[in-house]
């Protein structure tokens, strides 16, 4: 259901984007099915650029300048791909989710870190030290079956108590991505997923697709989908890591 | 009203006595006693009762068995309460006769004082029988003595129970008068005249003290009120010289009806069931009688327990826990919902029981003059998201982390189960400032080893050494004593990993985290 006009493949608009904008945002001109058509969630508005207030800086300059608005997309789903474990994926979301932890933040800040199924303990120790507050971490493990994971985020978004959800799942289908990307947009709420590499012969729904791979002291994050942006390579270095910890 | 005078003036006839003739005091002026009498209960609160069958209730009293209620059908064939059995079984010999059984009826009463309180706090048992209500605070609530009457009569005759309802300015006069099957006295000026004409029998006084009166010609209260104060005093017992000015006013002290802090409801299914519509439909029901419980009492539970019984096995037990305790009908069906989808029951229900306590008392949360969206509301979303993952996933699957002060790294943190009310704690010094890694394997994992003592990760290539050792050993005390050299690893793919050289006699080098 998507407008040949608005599409985002549609070359009109992103060529001549900011001219159009202004032209379209005049109420009188947009007839009502146009505009039943554009809070559709279905369709994606090429112009509608991110404010910064929609996003949470990642820490990292390199990386920050690639995404739209400037950081992890804050009403959205994030997927990260991932081949192993212990890649850097953690301290990639480290300093972002700091911030989250300051004092004085505004109300929808303040939910909980919710982590659904880690593959392992998230230690409590280094998560102190890099500055997580460890009264705001919700933990579960949800069984092993297909969709627990999967159910336990979406009740989570639904709840609107949540400043990030962190999960990890094998599987999950289209719809069920497709109905998360709406809960995080609705809740307003940063939601990542990580998935095998199996997962990239999926489309996905989610705001931004990230690959992630260790060359020795470098973390590639290849962003594979991201809307609004052409896909890039960043490279984060160890030393950049290390340095967002002190 | 005239006759009423006209007994006040004959009562006071000792002058010495006049003084502590009863008044009443100002404060007791706008009370208004509802008295309900029971007048079947012996036999309404057995099971068995309301059957087509002719059916009596009996008590052995001085070694002679006599009825004390009976059923309509033995009432049609002519039975009447204070016939003896004997007489009784000549009248009909297919009687179905059960003993009388208090303890029964003392449970159903203080079920029937559980359902008054829905009109008035000040709920008084007057076993074995009777309850004796205060409803002079509740008339502007309900519109009247005779709604809060007609909404009681509804409520008992649904239950099929046969109950005589009068209310009067004191709480004895009310329940002489119910007893008496007398109708509202609502004024103070009126009482003396009814109460002058209520039979002996409906005080209740035992038989010996009410044939010594029958033997002096007194047949009604009226009578006593007419004898002289002393003379009833001392002849009588002055216990129910009390009684009497009870009735016309002095201080009646009362225990008020506490209802118990264990709330319990029970339903029965006509068949066994495995239907699951029928037991969330059910259960629903429950709760909602539940709920109305708690609200009655203010009162809320912070989880209950929720009994499926079968007909040849143990009663399976499940148990619903909140967040944190909450009268709210939608969050306990929520819950009991959430869980039916999860629990497997081994054989078909027969009956469904919900058991919550101790209820605490509910505290009303107050909400902010500026708005906070984030204030109340938040916190009710938490405590429900947290609620609905424990009903799905277990209460063991569900956590927070605290901090331990320990130096052995599997002990350094403890899942905290605290989720809502979290305390403060001042930060922990010990490795504060040591590097850990972010990923920590539940159970260290063994690594291959090369021919001169390196650890491989998989595969054959041996890891590179970062930095270390970081030398930790601890815990001789507790017997989960550990030895160990830990080390900044890398591995071939990039990896950095956290590894250990164990100094215990199994030696060997174990992974033990990712720095991810």
């Amino acid at each position: 259901m998507y407008a040949p006009l608005l599409n985002r493949s549609s070359p009109c608009i992103a060529s001549t984007r900011d001219s159009f904008s202004s032209f379209y945002k005049t109420e009188s001109y947009i007839g009502v099915g146009i505009k039943k058509l554009l809070e559709s969630p279905h369709v994606w508005r090429g112009f509608s650029r991110r404010s910064a207030s929609d996003v949470h800086a990642t820490g990292f300059e390199s990386l920050d300048a690639h995404l739209p608005g400037g950081g992890w997309p804050a009403a959205a789903l994030t997927e990260i791909i991932l081949e192993r474990y212990g890649i850097g994926e953690l301290s990639l979301l480290m300093p972002a989710m700091a911030r989250l932890c300051e004092p004085g933040l505004p109300g929808s800040a303040r939910g909980w870190i919710f982590w659904v199924s880690p593959p392992f303990i998230p230690y409590a120790p280094a998560l102190s030290r890099h500055g997580i507050d460890l009264d705001r971490i919700l933990l579960v493990h949800a069984p092993a079956l297909r969709c627990a994971s999967l159910w336990a985020m979406e009740q989570a978004l639904h709840a609107k108590s949540c400043a990030v959800v962190l999960a990890w799942a094998r599987v999950a289908d289209q719809t069920a991505l497709r109905r998360l990307q709406l809960a995080a947009e609705e809740a307003r709420c940063w939601t990542v997923l990580f998935r095998p590499a199996t997962a990239l012969q999926q489309r996905t729904p989610a705001a931004l697709r990230l690959k992630l791979t260790r060359d020795a002291v470098v973390t590639r994050v290849e962003i594979l989908k991201c809307r609004g942006v052409r896909p890039a390579v960043v490279q984060i270095r160890h030393a950049d890591v290390e340095s967002t910890q002190s | 009203m005239s006759h009423a005078l006209e007994t006040l003036a004959l009562f006071p006839v000792d002058a010495s006595l006049a003084q502590s003739e009863p008044r009443a005091d100002d404060g007791a002026r706008d009370k208004l006693w509802l008295a309900i009498y029971f007048a079947k209960l012996a036999l309404e609160s057995l099971p068995v009762a309301n059957g087509d069958e002719a059916t009596v209730v009996t008590e052995s009293r001085d070694g002679i068995t006599r009825i004390i209620a009976a059923n309509e059908a033995a009432t049609g064939l002519g039975i009447r309460p204070n016939l003896k059995l004997s007489a009784a079984l000549a009248l009909s010999d297919s009687l179905n006769a059960l003993e009388c059984c208090t303890e029964s009826e003392r449970v159903k009463l203080e079920a029937l004082a559980g359902q008054a309180g829905r009109v008035t706090s000040v709920v008084s048992l007057e076993p074995p029988d009777a309850l004796l209500l205060e409803i002079g605070g509740s008339l502007k609530l309900f519109g009247g003595a005779d709604a809060i009457k007609a909404a009681l009569a509804a409520m008992f005759e649904q239950q099929q129970i046969t109950a005589y309802l009068c209310a009067a300015p004191t709480a004895l006069a009310a329940l002489w008068l119910a007893r008496s099957g007398h109708e509202d006295v609502l004024s103070r000026d009126a009482l003396i005249g009814s109460l002058c004409r209520v039979p002996l029998a409906a005080t209740g006084w035992p038989d010996k003290t009410r044939a010594l009166l029958g033997r002096m010609g007194v047949r009604t209260l009226g009578d006593c009120m007419r004898l002289p104060r002393d003379g009833f005093a001392r002849r009588v017992g002055r216990h129910y010289l009390n009684e009497l000015d009870k009735s016309r006013g002095s201080h009646d002290l009362r225990h008020e009806f506490e209802p118990a802090l264990e709330l319990s409801v029970h339903c029965e299914f006509t068949d066994e069931t495995t239907s699951m519509v029928l037991l969330v439909d059910r259960g629903k029901q429950l709760i909602a009688r539940l709920v109305e419980d708690l609200c009655k009492r203010q009162m809320q539970i912070p989880g209950f327990e929720c009994v499926f019984h079968h007909v040849d096995q143990e009663s399976s037990v499940e148990s619903m826990n909140l967040a944190e305790p909450t009268r709210d009908q939608e969050r306990l069906v929520r819950l009991f919902t959430d869980r039916l989808e999860q629990i497997h029951l081994s054989a078909p229900v027969v009956a469904l029981s919900m058991q919550a306590g101790p209820a605490e008392s509910a505290v009303a949360s107050s909400g902010t003059l500026f708005s906070d969206p984030q204030g109340v509301e938040s916190q009710f979303a938490k405590s429900s998201l947290i609620e609905r993952l424990q009903a799905r996933f277990g209460m063991e699957s569900l956590y927070s982390m605290d901090l331990v002060d320990e130096h052995r790294p599997e002990a350094a943190w403890s899942k905290s189960k605290q989720l809502l009310k979290r305390k403060r704690r001042p930060p922990l010094a010990a490795g504060a400032a040591l590097e850990r890694p972010l990923w920590l394997l539940p159970t260290p994992q063994r690594l291959p080893c090369t021919v001169d003592n390196l650890p491989c990760y998989e595969g054959r290539r041996p890891l590179r050494i970062e930095h270390g050792p970081e030398r930790i050993e601890s815990g001789w005390w507790d017997g989960r004593e550990i030895n160990r050299d830990y080390y900044v690893a890398c591995s071939v793919h990039g990896e950095k990993l956290w590894v250990f050289r164990d100094h215990r006699p199994s030696r060997g080098w174990y992974l033990h985290g990712f720095f991810a």
